[in-house]
């Protein structure tokens, strides 16, 4: 009798733990992260970001899984045919997924009364860059915009400033002056197709064409930006034609090049090779094209987003609210880029930067005005162009070709416009 | 049923079997019906049955097919070439007895086992056009007056995506030469030298002839591991500039981890695997045929 008393009373001890466990494991919800930032600053700030919220709110847990950029829309397809949808996940360009059909739409959750979170929060060329066909897919952390940067020593010792550079013209003439034996004007990372569509697009951009754009009336402003990179190609060291960005940016720090096209993690990316090269850089709008009225500088964001699948929905946008907190997106920016909201001082977020970048506070912090300056006067949202990447590969083809002279700008034209055509059809 | 004395040995069996059919056997029969459908992760459309659209488009329609294809053929065939070039004589070398012998045949196989990325980043240091070592050494010794761009020049780049290959793969020649010439007798070239041959003579009259049965199965299994080979070209070039420098293997990564094209990279998946088996059907035929 004892022993079956003994039983029972195990068997209701054993249920009621059961329960409870059950109990708090449904009170603590564990939020799946991708997060693509791999540099040890950025994983350093996640780690410090997991521990903060989770201290806030201890019925939420995050669980991280770091995933490069470069792998990120690859591994997401694969996830996901699979049917593991992680909750939450860090987003640059979302055409991808969006087209994938593995992003949450967003409207609803920002539009509501409750939600911490505002549209007019943002710099409107960063958070345009979020919204694809009028629906929302992500909320910006930090925007990247693009531009030309310039080692102000080198065109300096040329006999020029910053205040030279309105237009192609004028850059030829300064290219012309700064190119010397093995030193070259401008750098160019065309060996790799992401790169090589990259620079040819914010030089584009600056000339009003898209060069996703194979229409007639785009065809004129199309061919000058290609005539332009045969102009350039004399300035532009021949090693370019199989370089990718940490080859540019090494470059560009070893002084073999005086100018480069590239984006506001700039900072972050030369960081590593040479800091010094920072207090002689500095950033300005990409100058004009002949067909441009205007210079214009393509905005990006990188942000977060939840992914369709996910079951905890509500957490999701729960953590994207408490991210996109001032203090909490202002820390995020500022390891690699500017920050998407409005509301942060340059004065706060260049101290800010100056955690990472402890050395090169008060030049880093030019750089930012430089950049917050762009997107201020020039920016405009980056086009978001669906089968980019098969784009890519077609148009660095024939820039390969156009760089070492075996295809003219006109030839060039009439194969891409056929090849962008033939990928549109799809 | 199952005879009761054999029920053991299924179950040890069955492991492997479980394995054979959820990741070998059904992924192949799954791609080969993805190969007749348009799945495309983009576009948000449901795939659906098209025929043989996918392989009448890359066979008679796309322009970078059979430049791709001849890629693949040249860089399996001229892997495989160096490989035994290279291999052939290590062997050799480390057949004879000499001082730290033990050593060496440990140490020729550092290129084989370490990591295909480290491979690559090792040789695109030294291919760079710009800080590479190449270029380095030859204007120190005066031998060039500006930086060649060994993998941005059609002449040069497939010179240095097969010297990387071979570097890479030789190793295994040299061992499975080494196993070859550890099986030859002695007596053989004792009887040979009385006969009167000597150098040369000795390795293509005696050596050679009786390391063919090495030679083949080694050269098979080359075949196959560099047809499929993607790594060494991906991080070198990326199949690039364009697709000067892209295999079959390349393409069907691009087709369905680039573009997203399931159906078309399945297709061409289907398609290299038909080439591999036909070559690996020759292959075996002209080992049969030679009484190998």
């Amino acid at each position: 009798m004892k022993k079956t008393h003994d039983v029972l009373w195990f068997i209701a001890l054993f249920l009621v733990l059961a329960v409870t466990s059950i109990v708090w494991a449904e009170e603590k919800t564990t939020i799946r992260f991708v997060y693509c930032g791999t540099s040890e600053p950025e994983k350093a700030w996640s780690a410090e970001y997991k521990k903060d919220l989770e201290k806030r709110y201890p019925h939420i847990s995050i669980e991280y899984i770091y995933i490069p950029w470069a792998e990120q829309e690859k591994k997401i397809a694969i996830m996901t045919q699979a049917g593991d949808y992680p909750d939450l996940i860090q987003v640059q360009d979302v055409t991808t997924l969006s087209a994938m059909g593995v992003l949450e739409p967003l409207d609803a959750y920002i539009d509501s009364p409750n939600s911490r979170v505002k549209r007019t929060d943002f710099y409107p060329a960063a958070f345009d860059y979020s919204i694809i066909n009028g629906v929302l897919y992500s909320v910006p952390a930090h925007m990247t915009a693009y531009g030309l940067i310039v080692n102000k020593e080198m065109l300096a010792q040329a006999g020029f400033g910053l205040e030279d550079l309105k237009t192609w013209d004028d850059l030829l003439k300064v290219a012309e002056k700064v190119t010397h034996d093995e030193v070259y004007a401008y750098g160019y990372a065309a060996g790799l197709p992401r790169f090589a569509w990259r620079d040819a697009m914010i030089a584009g951009y600056s000339n009003g064409v898209l060069i996703a754009d194979t229409s007639p009336e785009s065809r004129s402003k199309y061919i000058e930006v290609l005539k332009w990179y045969e102009k350039l190609r004399p300035y532009i060291p021949p090693a370019a034609v199989t370089w990718s960005y940490p080859d540019m940016f090494r470059a560009f720090c070893q002084e073999q090049v005086a100018m480069i096209a590239a984006g506001s993690f700039f900072t972050a990316n030369v960081y590593a090779i040479d800091p010094g090269i920072v207090p002689k850089s500095r950033a300005i709008v990409y100058p004009k094209g002949p067909s441009a009225e205007r210079p214009s500088a393509m905005v990006a964001n990188a942000g977060w987003a939840i992914l369709k699948g996910s079951k905890a929905k509500d957490v999701a946008w729960f953590v994207i609210e408490d991210l996109s907190e001032r203090d909490n997106l202002a820390r995020e920016a500022a390891v690699v880029g500017l920050p998407a909201r409005r509301d942060i001082t340059i004065d706060e977020f260049a101290d800010l930067a100056g955690i990472y970048y402890p050395d090169i506070k008060d030049a880093n912090r030019q750089l930012i005005e430089d950049w917050l300056s762009i997107v201020s006067n020039y920016g405009v949202p980056q086009a978001k162009i669906l089968r980019q990447s098969e784009m890519e590969v077609k148009f660095q083809e024939k820039m390969y070709e156009l760089l070492t002279g075996t295809l003219d700008a006109e030839g060039f034209y009439e194969r891409i416009v056929k090849d962008i055509e033939e990928i549109r059809k799809k | 049923m199952i005879e009761k004395r054999y029920r053991v040995a299924y179950m040890f069996l069955l492991p492997t079997l479980v394995y054979l059919f959820g990741f070998q056997i059904y992924p192949l029969f799954e791609n080969i019906r993805l190969s007749f459908t348009n799945l495309s992760l983009l576009g948000g459309q449901e795939s659906r049955f098209i025929g043989w659209q996918n392989y009448r488009y890359f066979l008679f329609a796309d322009e970078k097919f059979w430049l791709i294809f001849r890629n693949t053929l040249l860089w399996v065939f001229g892997s495989v070439l160096w490989q035994f070039a290279l291999g052939i004589p290590s062997a050799l070398v480390l057949n004879r007895k000499f001082r730290s012998r033990g050593l060496w045949r440990g140490l020729i196989l550092v290129p084989w086992v370490m990591p295909v990325v480290v491979v690559s980043i090792i040789w695109k240091w030294i291919f760079d056009g710009q800080w590479g070592i190449l270029n380095f050494v030859l204007r120190e010794f005066h031998l060039l007056a500006r930086n060649v761009i060994w993998l941005g020049n059609p002449r040069t780049v497939w010179f240095c995506l097969l010297l990387a290959s071979a570097w890479k793969g030789f190793p295994y020649v040299t061992i499975m030469m080494l196993a070859g010439l550890q099986g030859i007798e002695k007596e053989v070239y004792e009887a040979a030298k009385v006969d009167g041959a000597a150098g040369f003579a000795l390795f293509r009259y005696i050596t050679l002839p009786l390391l063919q049965p090495a030679i083949f199965v080694s050269g098979l299994v080359a075949i196959v591991t560099t047809w499929t080979k993607f790594e060494l070209i991906w991080s070198l070039t990326e199949g690039g500039p364009g697709n000067a420098t892209s295999t079959l293997a390349t393409y069907i990564y691009s087709n369905s981890f680039v573009f997203y094209e399931m159906g078309k990279g399945a297709s061409l998946a289907v398609l290299s695997t038909i080439v591999v088996l036909f070559i690996s059907f020759f292959y075996i035929r002209a080992l049969r045929r030679s009484n190998v």
